[in-house]
């Protein structure tokens, strides 16, 4: 699982970075908000890269709640496999209330 | 919309190196020290502050935890049974964030900066918890399959430590409080989760600190994504803060160790208490210093 996490935080930062690169050689000069429904879809090429990055990031804790789940399951901990599927159920709702 | 010049990008970069070295050191940064910097110094907005700074939050989390669950420290079960109430309040948190009006948030900030900054001065008592038994040989640390206990190797002492959690719906309580608050400050909520853990649950002090390092990224997610859905989240705001924390965190990680924190300590809470009364007054429309 670790270096599942720190591939993903490895690929997060050089899309943050290569975007905030392309961004100031672009010559940005403010700073746009982006939505989750369009984050990848709208705004600028530096900030659609960025927000690729940013996406990864806040889904990493999901994939690390996500793969607990897998793993008790295998480990036959039924108890503790439910315990992280509601956990996951609550950031799906906490996803889904972004898209709004 | 933000205006953004070049010399606050690299500010940015450097607050982030900033926050995320002292996090890694002492254990307090990140959130409680961005925030505030973002709103009185950069002049963010506060919400913006707040969803800026729970990103980074993910990113200490997931950079801490690739390390702490590797030394068997971190007890993932105790971690998920809190965050079933963590989740549900670092959701509502975020949801009323939005509702409160941005001056109001920035006083309930200085409140409980001053509260963090009081418990960093005077009460750092610390629980130990457990069945100790010598071993020669470090061992890996272990959870056990369907409870709240486990083990872990104590270096310092030379053996294992088992433990078992108990009081999980108090602790759930105040996880509850942990995760409303964060999704409402954007702080990580380590300072109420690892007393409840400790004091509380009888958690050994190392493996509530792991834990609720690995907790607080989760916590942080479920209210990140309420800021991301209305427009508080700017990537060329993020990315620099994002990547000065995770470098940051690693210098500190290397550092840390040996330094004495108690001096450091006492010179954070008095900033902190000078930064929490100016984020107060902010809350009834009293700008000072900027």
């Amino acid at each position: 699982m670790q270096w599942v996490l720190r591939a993903g935080l490895a690929i997060s930062c050089v899309l943050l970075a290569v975007g905030l690169v392309m961004a100031l050689v672009s010559g940005e000069h403010a700073a746009a908000a982006i939505k989750l429904h369009s984050a990848l879809s709208a705004g600028t090429l530096p900030d659609r890269v960025m927000a690729l990055g940013l996406v990864l990031l806040a889904m990493t804790p999901v994939v690390r709640v996500l793969s607990l789940v897998v793993i008790w399951m295998l480990e036959r901990d039924r108890k503790f496999a439910m315990v992280a599927l509601v956990v996951v159920v609550v950031l799906a709702a906490a996803i889904a209330s972004g898209h709004g | 919309m933000v205006p953004v010049s070049l010399p606050t990008i690299a500010y940015l970069v450097v607050a982030g190196l900033g926050a995320g070295w002292l996090g890694a050191w002492i254990g307090i940064g990140g959130g409680t020290v961005l925030v505030p910097a973002f709103v009185l110094a950069f002049g963010f907005d506060p919400k913006v502050a707040v969803a800026t700074s729970l990103l980074t939050v993910i990113a200490t989390s997931t950079a801490a935890g690739s390390v702490y669950v590797g030394r068997g420290l971190s007890n993932t079960r105790i971690a998920m049974a809190l965050e079933i109430a963590t989740t549900i309040g670092g959701m509502a948190g975020g949801l009323l964030a939005i509702v409160i009006p941005s001056h109001v948030l920035a006083g309930i900030f200085g409140v409980v900066m001053a509260v963090t900054a009081l418990s960093m001065l005077r009460w750092s008592t610390v629980k130990e918890s457990g069945h100790f038994e010598p071993s020669e040989t470090p061992v890996e640390g272990s959870e056990q399959r369907g409870e709240l206990a486990g083990t872990y190797y104590d270096e310092l002492r030379r053996g294992l430590v088992h433990y078992r959690a108990v009081r999980i719906y108090a602790g759930s309580a105040i996880a509850l409080l942990a995760g409303a608050v964060s999704g409402l400050l954007g702080v990580g909520g380590g300072f109420l989760k690892v007393p409840a853990m400790n004091l509380g649950m009888n958690v050994p002090i190392k493996v509530a600190v792991a834990t609720s390092n690995f907790m607080i990224g989760v916590t942080a997610a479920a209210s990140v994504f309420v800021y991301f859905g209305r427009g508080y989240v700017h990537p060329l705001l993020v990315a620099p803060v994002a990547l000065g924390v995770v470098g940051g965190a690693l210098v500190g990680t290397i550092h840390s160790g040996r330094a004495s924190h108690a001096l450091l300590k006492r010179v954070i809470a008095g900033v902190l208490i000078i930064v929490a009364v100016q984020m107060g007054l902010r809350a009834f429309g009293v700008n000072i210093g900027r």
